[in-house]
């Protein structure tokens, strides 16, 4: 299963409008996401499962993708949480 | 008067309407269980309609958020429709509606405090503030499992909205026209209902307790939402004095052209402030559509005199700009002077170097009198709208901690007065090197930065820019000072700080990209500036600024600095 470290770079963590943003686009492939932080992982299709990771700001979240399109989901995910989720960073 | 915190900015007076929200509650207790598969079927089928309702209210309030009250804000609906069609969610309802043979309603309730529990365990509060949000979602879809439709609020035009504790989608509903004020006594200031409140210029104030126990219906109430207090049933007195107020807040509002905020094309809000010395100024600022003052310099006012000016009479200049902006933000930076800005009745003394002699804060550290008297005239400014406070040429923590104690023992002694102060955030210039290269550590200790790109260049780079001789080496676009701006950024953005830049580069059109991509959350300039830079800031795409600025930190000099953002 591919897999992709990025850092959180959201000043106020992975709260409900940055993790919606990530949700939608996550929603977007056929790929399951799952979202991994301190061992802790969520399903990254479900923004309470997300939102339930308490992810805070500079946290090392790991991405996993598994289906057809798992590999262009991580791209896509990893960049998106790189420019901060539609939030300031 | 009942104390709470500040939420929103602003006063309203107006009748008491008491909020009691039972959504779909009926419904939700009844605790009838389902017979037999033919019910189970029928009770999926409602639930499964319900959410599609739901989702189309919540699809309508985004959009109507977005054109009203902004896309920001809006994104607080998009999230609630996720949550409302989250897998998991569904799914621990559905399992509850076919294996408990729970009704609908019941299991959504069920579900839904089961996720906002876990929720208000996390050590965050912002985390735990989203518990809200999700009873929001699920009164909603309650509301529509129910028979017949959600009750309609009947607001009186000017009344005072107090409530336990308010949802995002009721407060969207609200508009200054028919809502005077807000309180309530659950909530925080970054909730999504004071978010909304303050994007709505509805005065608010939450998290007061005891109030729904001795608010009255229909009876007079003021809201402070400054100073986070609410008064119930207030005096004539007390009631005149906030009448005068309200109208000096209210003297302040205009219409502007360019009223509109800055946001690049990928969506990044960046705020576009004015740079201003006195009263006067505010006018252009405002009609140049600032979005607020990134920099209030008060120096002026003690200049050309010959005692430095007492507390009542910095007051009243202080409180004339904070009102007129209505809420939004002013910066207002404490006394900068130095051996480079004499003033005769501070009489500093000859120094070799005044540049790098007592100015700033170092010189109000060693006129504490004279410190005090401005911070106490500054704290009590600050209840006639959003003012923030800024200390100059900070070097090192300990002034910072210095400066603070000497503002707690003013705001000490106001509250020994029988004054109430509301919270102010209180933030530093990084103009020294040495407090930027520190900014992580500095970052802790205040809520804010505005670098001021004058002295920072000059600083840094050895360099008066008054001296001919040696004029032509000053250039703000140094990738040196650029290097020290983006530690600053980051290392503020790392403890949830925001930053500022008011230095000269910010007039700079041709620079916005640079400034927007080294992730500066506002830029404050000389009011004629506001529009063009507004304009240009719309053009730009964030991620790609950020790209330029990767490159531009790497190169060798000002020059192809200035090279590369001519392209």
């Amino acid at each position: 299963m591919p897999e992709a470290r990025v850092i959180l770079k959201n000043p106020s963590g992975l709260h409900a409008r940055p993790a919606a943003v990530f949700v939608q686009a996550a929603n977007g492939f056929t790929a399951d996401i799952i979202l991994q932080r301190d061992g802790k992982e969520a399903n990254g299709k479900s923004i309470l499962a997300v939102m339930g990771l308490g992810a805070k700001c500079g946290t090392e979240l790991v991405i996993r993708a598994e289906g057809e399109d798992a590999d262009q989901a991580l791209v896509t995910l990893v960049e998106l949480v790189q420019a901060g989720l539609g939030e300031a960073s | 008067m009942l104390k709470g915190i500040a939420a929103a900015p602003g006063i309203g007076i107006g009748p008491v309407y008491l909020l009691e929200l039972k959504p779909g509650q009926e419904e939700s207790h009844n605790n009838q269980f389902l017979n037999g598969s033919e019910e189970v079927k029928a009770e999926l089928a409602r639930l499964e309609e319900a959410i599609g309702r739901a989702k189309r209210d919540l699809e309508e309030l985004a959009n109507r958020t977005r054109q009203e009250i902004g896309e920001a804000e809006a994104g607080i609906f998009n999230a609630h429709i996720l949550m409302l069609t989250d897998p998991t969610f569904i799914a621990s309802v559905k399992e509850k509606i076919k294996v408990e043979k729970k009704k609908a309603a019941r299991a959504v309730e069920e579900i839904a405090e089961a996720i906002a529990s876990s929720f208000a365990v996390l050590d965050d509060d912002l985390f735990r503030e989203r518990a809200a949000d999700i009873r929001d979602v699920a009164a909603r879809l309650l509301d529509n499992l129910a028979v017949g439709s959600r009750r309609a609020l009947e607001l009186k035009a000017g009344s005072i909205v107090v409530a336990r504790e308010l949802t995002p989608s009721l407060t969207a509903n609200f508009s200054r026209n028919t809502v005077a004020g807000i309180a309530t006594e659950i909530g925080g200031p970054t909730s999504h209902t004071a978010i909304m409140a303050r994007a709505l210029g509805i005065p608010a104030v939450l998290g007061v307790q005891g109030l729904m126990n001795q608010a009255r219906d229909g009876e007079l109430a003021i809201i402070d939402g400054s100073a986070g207090v609410v008064y119930l049933n207030p005096g004539s007195e007390l009631l005149e004095e906030y009448k005068k107020k309200k109208a000096v807040l209210e003297a302040g509002r205009r219409d502007s052209k360019y009223a509109g905020p800055a946001r690049t094309r990928d969506g990044r809000h960046i705020e576009v402030a004015a740079n201003i010395r006195n009263a006067a100024e505010v006018k252009m600022a405002l009609e140049h559509g600032a979005g607020g003052v990134g920099l209030f310099r008060t120096e002026f006012l003690f200049m050309n005199r010959e005692e430095p000016p007492g507390e009542e009479e910095q007051l009243q200049a202080y409180k004339e700009v904070v009102a007129a902006f209505q809420g939004k933000p002013v910066v207002v930076r404490t006394l900068d002077v130095g051996g480079d800005k004499p003033l005769p009745y501070l009489n500093p003394g000859h120094e070799e170097n005044p540049f790098l002699g007592l100015r700033g804060l170092r010189l109000c550290l060693a006129r504490q009198e004279l410190f005090k008297t401005q911070l106490k005239a500054l704290l009590r400014a600050a209840s006639y709208g959003n003012l923030k406070i800024m200390f100059p040429m900070v070097t090192t923590l300990e002034e910072i901690r210095q400066a603070k104690k000497i503002m707690a023992e003013a705001r000490m002694e106001l509250e020994a007065n029988g004054l109430t102060v509301s919270h102010v955030e209180t933030g530093i210039m990084i103009e020294v090197p040495a407090a930027a290269l520190m900014a992580d550590v500095l970052a802790r200790e205040v809520d804010f930065f505005s670098i001021g790109t004058n002295d920072l260049a000059q600083y840094t780079l050895a360099v008066d820019r008054g001296n001919e001789r040696v004029a032509g080496m000053y250039d703000a676009c140094h990738p040196a000072v650029l290097r020290l701006i983006d530690v600053t950024v980051k290392a503020a953005h790392r403890y949830g700080k925001w930053v500022g830049l008011c230095g000269e580069l910010g007039s700079e059109v041709d620079a916005a990209p640079l400034l927007v991509g080294l992730g500066l959350d506002e830029i404050s300039m000389s009011p004629v500036f506001i529009p063009p830079m507004k304009e240009a800031v719309n053009k730009i795409a964030y991620h790609e600024a950020r790209e330029l600025v990767r490159r531009l930190l790497e190169l060798p000099g000002p020059g192809e600095v200035r090279v590369a953002l001519s392209k």
